[in-house]
């Protein structure tokens, strides 16, 4: 007990030390590439604005150098130092020529990089660039599918060179970022985060600026276009495209679209998901006639009401004068004509006879200062809400003087300062918008919320829920302004001196069209008759968007794998009475984790080890994937969803209180103290606690023969002690809501299941980048090492017993748990739901392809090497009984946890007996 | 004034009329009620696991059922419990509701008649409960006694074995104002004003009287309905448990015999156990029905 205080102390000791010293040394270069745990050293690097202006007094000289690398292969997560040598120091941009290397899959993850100048990362967006791949369709008369409706077109990815000025992927700043470069010899390290990449030279250059629309048409001179006839592109014939997630869709939402059909879905428009910044998509158009011409739209912007989208239009690869560099899309409700043009004229092109390419990006033009600078007041809230956080608590109480004037006066100052600026911004905001309210709501809510606070402090607490909840919708209001979506139907190039005709939208014609389609619906035959492929009979219980994501996938694939799958959505009760019943079902999809196992001592599943290659396919999944699924060296079910606790932490109020990201149980104990001390608290729940002490320890649910439960074993007892401990003496709450209380700050560290990731990126989007993930704490071993398992649960696809044909039923599963055919799944599902839908797989390689940055992605490939799942035996449902009323009896009854745990242990068995004796029965 | 006489026989054509028209109703009650119950009973003397054939075994669930079955003997300890306090509670509150809802205006009467109907129809209203009995120590009842300072600790309400019970019985007699609940109040409006002056000039001192020697036996069919309905609905009380608690209850404090069978049939798939829970069940509910109809004869005398 003595040298346990002994070793306690020291540690805080030496805790303090380090937080000390970490304050002192800032900006560290980190010398290798961040893990998990030293993320915190990005976040500790400036933003630009801030770099700018410490080195503003530089010269931006107009040297150039350039240096030849001749496509060395820059490997994921390696880095390469290359010599630049200039004459006179300054700041100057930076260029990297790239081809991009194309991964196993089609969806590779993105290319992402990190630049050092001279050993140091100058500020944060250094540290996040992402550079493009380009993906080309390649056949763009649509196929059709036996009802009729296009089929997708198939895309690949090409490898052309490409150019990428650095530049903030964020978009809040536009054009090349400064770097800094002394005179003489100068090392630029690129590091690649994700993805190989080739790289052709790196050339550094003073800013470009583009021409100007004058100088362009003197450039060109006169044009000859007169009689050309205007040219026309279809926007869904794509060519090229920065990201595959960009695709044709189809809308019926009025019969100006072309082209449309009544009774069939046709491919019509592009552009749902073209939204992010620096996505691109481009087309081909052959020009009979060289000369000028205009460039008219037919698109509709109306997602973002009071607000405009912006785009920058290339010819050929290259932005042809300034003007070009921001076009803007306003909100309309239905389809406009846009046409291309400044706040003057229309702007004329030239384009010489032959082939271009025209491309569209969607950048944030007039927004993005306002986005920058609402950003940062974001982040300066944030800092003191936290700071007022830790002298009330989450729910300070009205009635007491707090004495904020004396306790914190920066704050109230910064308060006055913000509101100012809230308001100017407002003001701007209105008039790029041309009035529409609802934009500045937020702003100006918020301005006023701190003009209260400031002049009355004795109105803080009052006002401190909603100065929370504004500061959420703010963030919310930032995420939602960011995103640029367009959608495009077509684009025509107009002849210089011709009149614009655009599209009319009708409204008689409109309802005719909708009318159509409602007659159509009643002869229109949904059930594909497959023709020469065969049909598998498969039931989910998830929901309809999966269902039809499903089987539109597996109608794009029918051709090649000669399976095509009838989805049927049903409630998951109605499985069992089928199967009894004899229904031809073959495939049921996410089943519970509990249930391939009860099923299959029943009979009513298929032994897939059985089915030839299944090894092959097994060597798919994480190897504990399959043990919940396994009785008897039989395997029922393949696992689809695999999901697992991680760490989840609030850097900034870590960092603000001094506390170390625990990676041992000692440390987290120490956490919780520490953040008890200021009011705050921790939230685990006890399953994944009891779990986590238990499989560290190296205990066990059941015993090697699969026949009895050991959670009446010493590690269980003990295991079971120390969770109930966490809530009886360190009085952390059993129940609680983890999304909100880690956003308003009052539960800063939790475990809980990884993808809640998702739900707090979209549900708490003002403490973004203020958060993180990482392994849970683990114990320490005998031979010093840290042991930090966890426990996997996930659902599984079953093939039953009334299946027709197992062959294809089989073929249909590897299709399904195919690496390519998961990924297009979880993509579509977020297109449609957004990334809250985001999936988990039991297969490293689709989580990779799943839209993970690389450092979250590091995390979890972490953890992944130390997971564990829990078999399931007959009787095994009694086991969720067994530990609740435990738990429960301990909890709140003060039964002593050892026998309550050791009473419900023995019922346990006696069912888990009772119930192998009946599979024994059955079996014979 | 001429009485009408009782008939004593009837003729064939009315007989055949008379049967052909309770066909419609005869026909599913057979098919959907009278034949699943019978084979409730032959499936309870079998052992049968859904999904292959049924196993004769005799009486062998009904030994385990009362002699090995300590959680069958708590469900039915709980069942009892919930059965006396929400059945003749929930009746009388019935009542008494429509009593008095009785003495307003037709308009009011519908509005406020809406307002206490809508618990029992609604499938969701165990989420208001749970919202407000959340274990969250921010939740709305914790937080309610942690300012008035009666407690420092937020109790998980709806896992403490304690607590469950009660709190199970205050939900059930929320919303047991239902059928029975209308049926009174058609009931009372029912009843002829005259029969009222007759008493009050025959001797009647007080509403008690009136209510004892008018009202209560001119409303013995549906005392007698509404009884029926309250035994068998506080017998079944299952599947609010699930939904509010969890499943099962911690410790099966709250574990019914509706429970006890679903937990068979839904989870261990021991469908044959289950039936003779469910034929036992059925034992019970006929037996206190006809206790019930026993009192309830007695009513106005």
């Amino acid at each position: 007990m003595k040298s346990l205080k002994k070793n306690l102390s020291l540690l805080l000791v030496l805790t303090v030390i380090l937080t000390i010293l970490s304050q002192v040394v800032y900006g560290t270069e980190p010398s290798t590439l961040p893990s998990g745990n030293e993320v915190s050293q990005i976040w500790d690097l400036k933003g630009y604005d801030e770099w700018l202006a410490e080195v503003s007094e530089l010269e931006k000289p107009s040297e150039k150098a350039r240096v030849e690398l001749n496509g060395a292969l820059l490997e994921e997560g390696k880095s390469v130092d290359v010599a630049v040598t200039v004459a006179q120091s300054g700041l100057y941009c930076l260029k990297i020529g790239y081809t991009a290397v194309t991964g196993d899959s089609l969806f590779s993850s993105p290319i992402e990089l990190t630049v050092e100048v001279n050993g140091a990362v100058p500020y944060k967006e250094a540290a996040a660039l992402n550079l493009s791949r380009v993906f080309e369709t390649v056949d763009n008369e649509f196929k059709k599918d036996t009802s009729g409706n296009d089929i997708q077109p198939e895309i690949k990815e090409v490898t052309p060179e490409q150019e990428y000025i650095l530049s903030d992927s964020s978009g809040y700043h536009s054009g090349g970022l400064y770097l800094p470069f002394n005179a003489g010899n100068n090392t630029v390290k690129l590091s690649s985060e994700r993805s190989d990449i080739k790289l052709n030279y790196i050339e550094i250059c003073p800013q470009e600026e583009e021409i100007s629309y004058e100088q362009y048409l003197n450039e060109n001179g006169k044009g000859d276009s007169e009689n050309a006839d205007p040219i026309k592109i279809e926007a869904e014939k794509i060519y090229r495209k920065s990201d595959c997630t960009i695709v044709p869709a189809s809308d019926r939402s009025s019969s100006s679209v072309t082209p449309n059909s009544a009774s069939s879905l046709l491919l019509n428009t592009v552009g749902s998901n073209f939204s992010k910044i620096g996505q691109w998509v481009s087309w081909k158009v052959d020009v009979k006639q060289s000369g000028y011409y205009k460039i008219s739209l037919y698109a509709k912007q109306s997602v973002n009401s009071g607000s405009v989208s912006s785009r920058k239009i290339m010819i050929d690869g290259a932005v042809p004068f300034k003007e070009a560099e921001v076009i803007r899309f306003p909100f309309s409700e239905s389809y406009e004509n846009y046409t291309v043009s400044s706040e003057k004229e229309e702007l004329l092109f030239y384009l010489s006879e032959g082939e271009h390419e025209i491309a569209l990006e969607a950048v944030l033009g007039d927004m993005s200062e306002y986005l920058r600078r609402i950003s940062s007041i974001l982040s300066d809230l944030n800092e003191d809400y936290l700071k007022i956080l830790f002298y009330t608590g989450s729910s300070p109480d009205i009635y007491r003087n707090y004495g904020f004037e004396k306790l914190i006066p920066d704050v109230l100052e910064d308060f006055e300062k913000k509101s100012d600026e809230l308001e100017e911004i407002s003001t701007g905001l209105k008039e790029l918008s041309s009035g529409s309210g609802s934009s500045t709501v937020t702003l100006d809510k918020l301005a006023d919320i701190l003009n209260i606070m400031s002049q009355r402090t004795d109105k803080i607490a009052q006002n401190f829920s909603q100065f929370k909840e504004t500061l959420s919708a703010l963030g919310s209001w930032i995420n939602e302004y960011t995103s640029q979506p367009l959608q495009i139907d077509s684009i025509t190039l107009i002849p210089e001196n011709h009149q614009i005709e655009g599209k009319k939208e009708s409204f008689l014609k409109n309802l005719w069209f909708k009318f159509r389609i409602f007659l159509s619906s009643f002869t229109s035959d949904y059930d594909d008759e497959s023709g020469d492929t065969k049909q598998i009979n498969v039931w989910i219980a998830t929901g309809r968007d999966q269902s039809k994501i499903i089987d539109k996938l597996s109608q794009n694939d029918a051709a090649k794998t000669g399976i095509s799958a009838k989805v049927s959505l049903v409630s998951a009760d109605a499985l069992l009475p089928n199967v009894l019943a004899g229904s031809p079902i073959d495939i049921y999809l996410n089943a519970a984790v509990a249930d391939p196992i009860n099923y299959a001592i029943r009979g009513a599943v298929v032994d897939l080890t059985e089915l030839e290659d299944f090894e092959t396919v097994a060597e798919r999944f994480h190897p504990s994937a399959l043990i919940p699924f396994s009785y008897k060296g039989a395997v029922y079910a393949l696992p689809e969803s695999f999901d697992f606790p991680l760490m989840f932490y609030r850097k900034d109020i870590f960092d603000n209180l001094g506390i170390e990201i625990p990676e041992t149980w000692d440390q987290f104990y120490e956490a919780v103290a520490l953040l008890q001390k200021n009011n705050l608290t921790v939230g685990v729940t006890w399953t994944d606690m009891f779990n986590l002490m238990l499989y560290q320890s190296g205990g066990e649910y059941y015993n090697k023969e699969q026949n009895a439960s050991v959670l009446d074993s010493f590690e269980s007892i003990d295991a079971f002690a120390k969770t109930l401990k966490l809530y009886t003496d360190y009085n952390l709450p059993v129940e609680f809501s983890f999304a909100n209380r880690f956003k308003s700050g009052d539960m800063p560290l939790g475990i809980v299941p990884y993808t809640m990731y998702n739900q707090l990126y979209l549900f708490a989007p003002e403490i973004e980048g203020l958060w993180g993930f990482t392994s849970v704490p683990g114990m320490k071993q005998a031979d010093g090492s840290i042991n930090n398992s966890v426990i996997a649960s996930g659902t599984g696809a079953v093939m039953l017993r009334t299946t027709t044909d197992k062959q294809a039923a089989w073929d249909f599963l590897k299709w399904w748990t195919d690496t390519d055919t998961q990924i297009n799944f979880g993509i579509e599902m977020e297109k449609v739901m957004g990334a809250a839908a985001r999936q988990s797989s039991a297969n490293l390689d689709v989580v990779k392809g799943f839209p993970w940055s690389a450092q979250e992605f590091k995390v979890i490939s972490k953890q992944w090497e130390n997971i564990n799942t829990i078999s399931q035996i007959p009787g095994s449902y009694y086991i969720t009984r067994t530990l609740d009323f435990s738990f429960n009896s301990a909890y709140s009854l003060s039964e002593d946890s050892s026998r309550a745990l050791i009473r419900n242990v023995k019922e346990l068995n006696e069912e888990i007996s009772r119930k192998i004796a009946e599979f024994e029965k059955t079996e014979e | 004034m001429k009485k009408a006489k009782p008939r004593k026989s009837y003729s064939r054509n009315e007989v055949r009329a008379g049967l052909i028209l309770a066909l419609p109703f005869f026909v599913p009650f057979l098919l959907f009620t009278i034949i699943p119950v019978l084979g409730s009973v032959i499936m309870s003397f079998t052992d049968f696991n859904m999904l292959s054939m049924p196993d004769f075994v005799g009486t062998d669930n009904y030994v385990r059922l009362f002699l090995q079955d300590s959680i069958f003997m708590k469900a039915m300890g709980n069942t009892f419990i919930l059965a006396l306090v929400i059945g003749p509670g929930g009746y009388i509150l019935s009542f008494i509701f429509a009593w008095l809802l009785n003495e307003i205006g037709p308009k009011v009467r519908t509005i406020l008649t809406f307002c206490f109907y809508a618990p029992s129809i609604s499938g969701n209203m165990v989420v208001i409960w749970q919202m407000f009995l959340s274990g969250d120590s921010q939740g709305y009842l914790n937080s309610i006694l942690y300012r008035l300072g009666i407690s420092s600790t937020p109790t998980i309400w709806l896992k403490n074995p304690e607590t469950i019970m009660p709190i199970i019985i205050i939900v059930s007699l929320w919303s047991s104002l239902g059928t029975s609940f209308l049926v009174f109040i058609a009931g009372l409006q029912g009843v002829d004003r005259s029969y009222y002056e007759a008493g009050a000039i025959d001797g009647l001192r007080n509403r008690w009287q009136e209510l004892w020697y008018i009202t209560l036996p001119l409303m013995k069919p549906q005392l007698l309905f509404s009884a029926v309905m309250s035994i068998t609905s506080s017998f079944g009380v299952g599947t609010l448990i699930t939904n509010l608690c969890g499943y099962p209850t911690v410790n099966y404090s709250a574990h019914t015999i509706m429970n006890h069978l679903s937990d068979y049939a839904g989870t261990r798939f021991e469908v044959g156990y289950a039936s003779a829970i469910a034929t036992v069940l059925f034992a019970m509910m006929i037996l206190c029905n006809k206790v019930i109809q026993k009192l309830l004869s007695k009513v106005g005398t």
